[in-house]
């Protein structure tokens, strides 16, 4: 028994160990001093850490000594990115939430639209993005919308309702109706039923669905570079700082795609129960 | 103000405000009331673009022709028979078939073979289920850019194969044609496992407990076990998964867009990426717009029938529901 039990940690600890290594690899390279970049064989674990790789990036100098003082510089920081994709990834899913959490519960408690209605919202999820881009490129272009925060947070906020929507009806077809039956019993109106006894029960499930809707929007790279030009989000900057015309910045690159992932992965830790619910349109729940 | 017009205005005498809202209430129910707005935003960023993709698929409008969009000729079907026709269009639909059902498979795999690892009860358990879900919550782009780090010629990747090869050795992953297919499908493969992982343990971890000690009470190998009750109940989470994850891989851009960019030439050029360049690159916005009409009427068959009745099991099914 003890046997099968160590076989089953080496396998699990290897599996691991696979997985986790580009994530390691990306943080590695964050804190290698740019003559170890692009050494081959690599070097595994650098000897001379050095935090000038995030003080390129942000703009800030952390009085970092950079191994050779090769000269490198970016020619933006990523400070006006990442505000941008923070608040144009906050309004969206607040905006998303309001919105889908309403029609949720109208969907779950009086069938709105029938089956057919709610199915069809999921339809705008097997639109190649491209395809909905490229009209949406012509209508902000005449809209003077291009370029603007309320632009993608429309968008955004769009994309991502038939998630919310999904997500939060089956948080709410998990509680009993009889509760708000019998509040209505007690003298509120169906509406006061919604918010003050269905509302408070689901909350951890709309923290969830807020979370999983966020990180959708956080991510996002085809809508923001089919909509902006002068204007970047985390992962348009992101793809510019890795076109070929910007060299092999490997350390600053890295250390831009380390500020973007690890507060998006700390988030997904804490929803990780519900996000098989999120992806599956509420099909599948403990 | 006497005493008497108070107490009339707290019984709720009905202003001409109160009576508007009342109108519309008794009309127009709550629930229904609630649904509009999300229909208003759908419809704006749906139908209005819909509207603009069917027409200009029927025109062969280009920006650069000087023609506002809505004043071009039409042409009718000519881009959707010029699309099938299209050597470069063929090859993208080809390709990205074969990285969905490739992806898919290896994803399907690799998440059911860790999942069967972390059922049941040992120490740690959390610690791996997290660790193997992390792939999932990174951003596309930086998947994209990861692989690509890590298979630059000489890199991470290249000094694992000298140790199996004995010589150094140094793979151009990027930019020759067949070698190029594995820092995508890798990186895609690693992106979206997790998925699978979490939908197949969520399954695993809500077997029917009864059946399981009736199997074992009766003898059953683990190996009969498996076949006879788990595979069988797990089947129709392993179908929503495939359909979910097939959904998300056709789309596939990001992690193209970073590793080749569509190169060398266009030999890793997906349906998106193919219709993102020629909408542009090549400004060819009705051409673009036909070419993503006929992906989505494709998928739209293929995914809402196989949708539709795994969402909506009871209502489908409701005999067997009863019974359950």
């Amino acid at each position: 028994m003890n046997r099968r039990l160590a076989i089953r940690y080496a396998m699990l600890l290897f599996s691991a160990f696979l997985v986790l290594f580009p994530v390691y690899w990306i943080l590695m390279t964050s804190i290698q001093p740019p003559t170890e970049w692009l050494k081959t064989p690599p070097v595994w674990l650098t000897t001379k850490p050095t935090t000038l790789n995030y003080g390129m990036i942000l703009g800030i100098d952390f009085g970092a000594q950079g191994g050779t003082e090769a000269a490198y510089s970016v020619s933006k920081t990523a400070i006006q990115p990442f505000i941008n994709s923070l608040i144009i990834a906050i309004s969206a899913t607040v905006l998303s939430m309001v919105l889908g959490t309403l029609t949720a519960w109208s969907i779950s408690r009086f069938r709105v639209g029938g089956n057919q209605f709610a199915l069809n919202m999921i339809a705008p999820r097997m639109f190649p993005p491209i395809a909905v881009a490229l009209p949406l490129l012509i209508m902000y272009t005449n809209l003077d919308l291009l370029d603007s925060h309320i632009g993608l947070i429309i968008v955004y906020t769009g994309f991502t309702i038939p998630f919310s929507v999904w997500m939060t009806k089956s948080f709410i077809d998990d509680t009993p109706v009889e509760l708000e039956e019998a509040a209505m019993v007690d003298g509120l109106t169906r509406f006061q039923t919604f918010y003050k006894i269905t509302l408070p029960l689901i909350q951890p499930g709309i923290a969830a669905t807020s979370l999983f809707i966020f990180i959708l929007n956080w991510s996002d790279f085809l809508i923001a570079q089919t909509l902006t030009q002068s204007m970047d989000t985390a992962p348009t900057y992101l793809s510019k700082l890795f076109a070929p015309s910007q060299g092999q910045l490997l350390g600053p690159q890295a250390a831009h795609a380390v500020i973007a992932i690890v507060p998006v992965i700390l988030l997904g830790y804490l929803i990780y129960d519900d996000l098989a619910r999120g992806f599956t349109f509420g099909a599948i729940h403990k | 103000m006497s005493f008497e017009d108070n107490t009339r205005a707290d019984m709720g005498d009905p202003g001409p405000g109160a009576k508007l809202l009342e109108s519309v209430r008794d009309r127009v129910s709550i629930p229904v009331l609630l649904v509009v707005p999300t229909v208003a935003v759908l419809l704006f960023l749906l139908v209005v673009p819909v509207v603009i993709s069917v027409w200009l698929s029927l025109t062969g409008w280009t920006p650069i022709s000087g023609v506002p969009w809505w004043e071009a000729e039409i042409i009718w079907f000519d881009n959707f028979i010029k699309l099938f026709q299209d050597g470069d269009f063929l090859y993208s639909v080809a390709l990205t078939v074969g990285i969905v059902v490739t992806a898919v498979t290896f994803e399907f795999l690799i998440g059911f073979g860790l999942a069967l690892l972390c059922t049941g009860d040992f120490p740690g358990q959390k610690f791996f289920v997290l660790a193997f879900l992390t792939p999932m919550m990174v951003l596309p782009v930086v998947v994209g850019n990861t692989f690509r780090i890590m298979f630059r010629p000489g890199g991470p990747i290249d000094s694992v194969i000298a140790v199996f090869v004995g010589h150094p050795v140094s793979i151009q992953w990027g930019s020759t044609f067949p070698a190029a297919l594995v820092p995508i499908l890798v990186g895609e493969i690693w992106h979206w496992y997790p998925l699978l992982f979490l939908i197949m343990y969520s399954g695993l971890s809500s077997l029917p407990e009864t059946q399981l000690q009736a199997a074992k009470t009766l003898g059953a190998s683990p190996l009969q076990v498996f076949r006879t009750i788990s595979i069988p109940n797990l089947m129709p989470v392993i179908l929503i998964g495939l359909v979910i994850r097939s959904m998300g891989a056709i789309k596939i851009f990001d992690i193209v867009f970073a590793i080749t960019r569509g190169g060398p030439g266009t030999s890793t050029e997906v349906i998106s990426l193919y219709l993102f360049r020629q909408s542009f690159d090549q400004f060819q916005i009705g051409y673009g717009s036909a070419g993503a009409w006929i992906i989505f009427i494709v998928s739209v068959l293929i995914f809402s029938r196989a949708l539709a009745p795994l969402l909506y099991e009871e209502e489908i099914y409701p005999e067997e529901a009863e019974n359950a």
